[in-house]
């Protein structure tokens, strides 16, 4: 009967961890690996990663994100945010700090501090940096973020526009198409009120107007 | 009671777990998309066997949810699995692939805990949102579902596979199952989207659009089956380590950040912090271990025996340890939980912080009872650094372990994945027709399994409605690699066919391990779409400002050609002014591959139209059906093959320069003495004139003008023509003999006789019919001629060849000939039947028939001058010139002889009705055949005297573009387009459409 009334106790302790999701002020700079350089201009994301608890299982969601670009001295602060959870109990919720700018890609080994990130000059062929900036867009989704998913439109534009300088063989233009269309899905919001059929129209009416 | 224990044991997970025990969904995607790529699915000719439409989107954006008789239709998300799909793994989320994978993600859907949605799936379950995760376990050890005092949920391959205990009833299903994505589930579904019946032989899907809804229903539910097995490849799920919380240490890391850092590693994260460190986790190899096979789908679990089982769930259960079930927790008794068992390994700079640090390491090996795998020694787990001042050693695994683990475990559950899918898929059935005997078909299993059960031969109506063909079902037991002939049936026509010719052969029933229940499961099944002949009708046109214009028409309409193949061979310089007639001489070699399925395997073309020829020359892979040039020297070319590998394939080629020494040439690849493919060229030097003949007539010069035509296999050429000097001429045929070094020989067909040379032995026949017809000659009118129609059984001995045979070409299989000849030498007598009728010699005819062997329906030979038109025998008589003498006012006819007419039939019983229809009235019958397309005398173009040139009566005096199909179906336009016929009859190509720019047709080439 004790187990039975701990079981009770903490079920009625849940909702109060459900109600809620809250990410502080994240700030930190954008360096360049070598030389630790700032670098100004480039785009910082910042994703809200946590995980759901489900029985026997967890699973990883990024639940908000924000972005913004560093200023001359390679800085960058993100404000404070709160929301109601749409996706229960978030555990271990942590922001997770990318960035990017046109021609620099991944260092030789990640920042240590959580907030900074390191950027190395790119060196590679027109191929293997479709293919970076395909990496890019691919790690860089955050999908129960709702609303806040349409903060990573610059990002995705910034990839789309550099990605069009090196797309040559027609592998490479169904890649880029492929980030034209991911890019214009999270500038319109896919929303499941809708068909597919129906998210597909209002996507390509963006692509139409805007990333032609 | 029992019921509500387990329900408070799972809130109570719900509350303390934190700790990540299944491969996150991301990864599930992408060992899926892998999967797919190592399976039979990514053949696109297994798909296009099955019937299952292609593309981006083949099957629409929703599927069934069924539950006994309950359909339910769900539609995808594109804010959950479709971004996953798409962003993360950049798979088009409704393509096949698609769908598998959102079968993947979404068998990991989550349920509510007080209300609340936990997840962001779509919470959609129409029969309420469960955690499904619960279901996810099987250890293989103790056979048991994750179990934590009380069982929790169900084993993984029950779950999985649908039945309440798939090791003993595995052709079971659990009634009212709560997983309604199931191996049962996949296979009624399969079921529905290829028949549009249920097991109950209800109509469940009527339309085509219905029917796909049950093909995304099938990979929806396979894509949920193959996560449970994926499962497996993750030792948590197979040592019922449902483990929580966390151990964090400088070197270890979590305890239970296998699955997410494997997610970081499958999304190609830049960064991920793990061990106390950020790094950039190197990307997941997917590749290296070849999908195995087994008998029964459990087996792809636990083969149950024990310590060297060869499941999934027995590998990775016996194989590794986890957070949970580490060294000294003496959970299993494998991997051995004696420490002095595994070989120490101390290494330092694996942490980019703390390059001094040293980690110990204790590596073992783990076992691959696999016959073609092997065993592998690994890092199985890390001692803890503070160790040393401890008593009792303890374990943990950390990135390095984990990375170790991976290598092994994901490639495994890759190819187990694979494996699956090709087990749900082993069947593989044909129907094929035989050649010459129309309407009779072979139904063969190609599968490794015998097969008991049903065969049904279906169709989609014009409405899109699939429909049995009326007597078509056959229950059959088909041995494994075995075949049952014949079958046949009647062509639906009601409902009428959307495609003339198309069908799909179902199976279902027992195979293997695999058996049904009637009326409530279907067991094994397995399809072959019988595609029609499927061709494309090439054509080559001008703009009024003389710009080429190059089109194909095929299943999806008329197109310019931008890729592909292009047989046309047009430049400035070989297009000049002219006609547009016969601009091209092409020669087919035609094969039969199946159903209706001739094709054409080779193709040669040359222009003709004056300047230097110029030749292009074509084949087409036998598996991949692309068209590729022939290997050669710009020659006419086609393709020989022999059955003994080291012999191997032959392309011939013909040249004008090789042929002015009688030589082909010739390119071979074959599997020389060490067993490696290898190929050589050389000449082939072919035979001189034959003893008697003075020269050719036709000889090897006409492969380059389209007048020799090549037999399927490659190894026969008929139409050469000799002459020996007088009034004799010797038809031949050149057979080629395939070997290291080919040679050739020339083999006598038809003579064309001299009179003395006539045989007259007469035939054996009966009476099948009697025949009344006024001849209608020109002078003679009224004149009535009766006889019998006889029918023999052997060929006419009365057949005396006293003409030319020229060969057309092959028509579904089938050589056609037409002859052609004068009467010049018909003097002598023959007995007619039913009554004598003097001929007068001298009168000026000729005449043509067409004639096939075997397959056709009817063929006739007669001595005089009749026509044979498709079963209409014209009455034998036609007006003379006034210098004849007629021995019957009227009838001309050669002096003192009679006309024998023998109905010659051979085919199916009865023999079809003999008309005889009069020629129309004329002067002078002299016909010359301009063109051939195809079988029929109705198909020629010829020209009449005092009619001119036409086709089937309508005058192209001034020129014409046409080819026939390897079936016989004909296309035919006049240059300036005022007529064009174009009658596709099978495989659904469209008519063509010619586009307003082109106003002159050039060529035509139907392949």
């Amino acid at each position: 009967m004790k187990f039975l009334r701990t079981i009770l106790l903490l079920l009625t302790l849940l909702p109060l961890t459900a109600c809620g999701l809250t990410g502080g002020i994240v700030s930190g700079k954008v360096l360049e690996e070598m030389t630790g350089k700032p670098i100004s201009g480039a785009i910082v994301v910042v994703r809200w990663k946590g995980y759901v608890s489900a029985i026997a299982d967890t699973q990883t969601v990024c639940v908000h994100v924000e972005s913004t670009a560093t200023d001359e001295r390679g800085n960058y602060k993100m404000s404070g945010w709160s929301k109601p959870s749409t996706v229960g109990p978030v555990l271990d919720l942590k922001p997770v700090v990318d960035a990017y700018k046109a021609g620099y890609g991944l260092p030789s080994k990640p920042a240590q501090k959580d907030e900074d990130v390191y950027l190395a000059s790119f060196k590679g062929t027109s191929g293997e940096r479709l293919k970076y900036l395909e990496r890019m867009a691919r790690s860089s989704g955050c999908h129960a973020a709702g609303e806040s998913e349409k903060n990573l439109y610059p990002l995705y534009e910034a990839l789309y526009f550099e990605a069009r300088n090196y797309a040559v063989t027609e592998d490479d233009r169904k890649k880029l198409q492929w980030l034209r269309e991911v890019a214009a899905e999270i500038a319109v919001g896919l929303s499941d009120q809708l068909t597919h059929a129906e998210n597909e129209k209002r996507t390509v009416q963006f692509l139409r107007e805007h990333l032609k | 009671m029992k019921l509500h224990l387990r329900s408070i044991f799972l809130v109570a997970f719900a509350l303390f777990s934190e700790s990540a025990n299944a491969y996150e969904i991301t990864t599930h995607g992408a060992m899926t998309q892998a999967a797919f790529g190592k399976s039979v699915l990514n053949d696109a000719a297994f798909r296009a066997d099955l019937g299952i439409p292609d593309g981006q989107n083949p099957f629409g954006e929703a599927y069934y949810d069924v539950s006994g008789g309950v359909i339910r239709q769900r539609s995808v998300s594109d804010t959950f699995e479709g971004k996953i799909i798409k962003r993360d793994l950049g798979a088009d989320p409704l393509s096949l692939v698609g769908w598998l994978m959102r079968g993947a993600i979404r068998e990991d859907d989550l349920g509510q805990i007080l209300g609340v949605n936990v997840g962001n799936d779509p919470h959609d379950d129409p029969y309420g949102n469960i955690f499904r995760v619960v279901n996810h376990f099987y250890d293989p050890a103790l056979d048991r579902p994750l179990t934590v005092g009380v069982a929790l949920g169900q084993k993984a391959p029950d779950w999985a596979i649908g039945s309440a205990n798939t090791f003993t009833q595995p052709n079971t299903p659990e009634t009212g199952r709560r997983n309604h994505f199931t191996v049962f589930d996949a296979r009624e579904a399969m079921y529905r989207a290829l028949t549009g019946r249920d097991s109950q032989n209800n109509v469940v899907a009527s339309t085509e659009t219905d029917r796909n809804k049950y093909w995304a229903t099938t990979f929806r539910a396979l894509g949920d089956t193959i996560h449970l097995l994926q499962d497996m490849g993750q030792p948590q799920h197979t040592r019922n380590d449902q483990h929580a919380g966390k151990t964090p240490t400088l070197v270890t890391g979590e305890e239970s950040v296998f699955e997410q850092y494997i997610d970081a590693r499958a999304t190609v994260t830049d960064s991920y912090a793990i061990d106390g460190t950020k790094v950039t986790p190197p990307q997941l190899t997917y590749t290296g271990y070849t999908p195995p096979t087994f008998t029964k789908y459990s087996d792809f679990w636990s083969t149950r025996t024990g310590t060297t089982g060869l499941g999934l769930a027995d590998y990775s259960n016996r194989g590794f340890f986890t957070a949970g079930t580490n060294l000294g927790s003496n959970s299993y008794t494998l991997p051995t939980n004696n420490a002095a068992s595994y070989t120490p390994e101390s290494a330092s700079g694996l942490l980019p912080n703390q390059p001094l640090q040293k980690i110990n390491f204790l590596k073992g090996n783990v076992n691959d009872y696999n016959p073609s795998a092997s065993t592998v020694n690994i890092r199985m787990t890390t001692e803890s650094i503070w160790d040393s001042f401890l008593t009792t050693k303890t374990y943990s695994l950390n990135r390095f372990n984990y990375d170790a683990m991976a290598d092994l475990l994901i490639p495994r559950s890759v190819a187990y994945s694979a494996g699956l899918i090709n087990y749900f898929f082993r069947g593989k059935i044909d129907f094929v027709a035989v050649p010459n005997s129309p309407g009779a078909y072979t139904i063969k299993n190609l599968s490794a399994e015998a097969m008991t059960g049903k065969f049904v031969l279906y169709y989609d109506d014009v409405n899109g409605a699939r429909q049995p063909v009326p007597g078509a079902t056959w229950s059959l037991t088909i041995a494994a690699n075995s075949q049952y002939s014949f079958v046949s049936f009647t062509p639906p026509v009601s409902p009428a066919p959307k495609v003339t010719g198309e069908y799909t052969l179902v199976f279902n029933g027992d195979m293997g391990a695999e058996k049904a229940t009637p009326g409530v499961t279907v067991g094994a099944v397995a399809a072959k779409h019988v595609l029609a002949y499927a061709g494309v009708l090439y054509l080559a046109g001008q703009t009024s400002t003389g710009q080429y214009v190059y089109l194909r028409t095929d299943q999806s309409g008329t197109s310019e050609i931008a890729s592909g193949l292009n047989p046309f061979i047009f430049n400035q310089y070989n297009v000049g002014n002219g006609t547009y007639v016969s601009r091209l001489d092409v020669l087919k070699q035609v094969r039969f591959s199946g159903y209706t399925g001739y094709e054409v395997t080779a193709v040669s073309v040359r222009s003709a139209d004056g300047g230097f020829p110029e030749y292009k020359s074509y084949v087409r892979d036998t598996g991949t059906k692309v068209w590729a040039p022939a290997l050669g020297y710009g020659g006419v070319a086609w393709k020989a093959a022999s059955t003994d590998p080291t012999i191997g394939e032959f392309s011939f080629v013909a040249s004008s320069n090789d042929l002015d020494n009688s030589q082909l040439r010739y390119y071979r690849t074959y599997i020389n003495g060490s067993g490696i493919q290898a190929s050589d060229s050389g000449v082939l030097q072919l035979p001189p004139l034959p003893a008697g003949a003075v020269g050719w007539v036709d000889g090897y010069k006409n492969f380059l003008n389209s007048k020799l035509v090549v037999s399927p296999d490659g190894k026969n050429v008929f139409g050469l023509l000799a002459f020996d000097g007088n009034t004799g001429y010797f038809a031949y045929r050149l057979d080629l003999m395939l070997g290291a070094v080919p040679s050739a020989i020339l083999t006598p067909t038809d003579t064309w006789l001299t009179m003395d040379d006539r045989t007259l032995s007469p035939a054996t026949y009966t009476v099948v019919g009697h025949f009344t017809a006024t001849a209608p000659g020109d002078y003679c009118p009224g004149s009535t001629y009766t006889g019998d129609i006889t029918h023999t059984l052997e060929e006419d001995t009365h057949r005396i060849t006293l003409q030319r045979r020229y060969p057309i070409g092959y028509f579904s299989g089938l050589l056609a000939t037409y002859w052609a000849m004068d009467n010049d030498l018909m003097q002598d007598k023959v007995d007619m039947t039913g009554g004598g009728i003097s001929m007068s010699a001298g009168c000026t005819q000729s005449w043509v028939y067409s004639t096939r062997s075997g397959y056709v329906l009817h063929s006739v030979d007669a001595l005089n001058s009749f026509n044979f038109q498709d079963g209409i025998i014209p009455s034998p008589w036609r007006s003379c010139s006034l210098s004849d003498s007629c021995s019957i006012a009227g009838i001309c006819s050669p002096t003192d002889s009679y006309t024998i007419i023998s109905y010659f039939y051979e085919g199916y019983w009865p023999a079809p009705v003999l008309v005889l229809k009069p020629f129309a009235p004329a002067y002078n019958h002299q016909v010359t055949i301009l063109r051939t397309l195809g079988p029929s005398y109705q198909n020629v173009v010829k020209w009449t005297y005092g009619q001119g040139q036409q086709f089937r009566g309508i005058q192209v005096d001034q020129g014409y573009v046409a080819d026939v199909s390897p079936i016989g179906e004909v296309f035919l336009a006049t240059p300036d387009l005022s007529v064009v016929i174009h009658e596709p009859r099978l495989g659904g190509m469209k008519k063509v459409v010619i586009p307003p720019q082109v106003t002159k047709l050039i060529a035509a080439i139907w392949l």
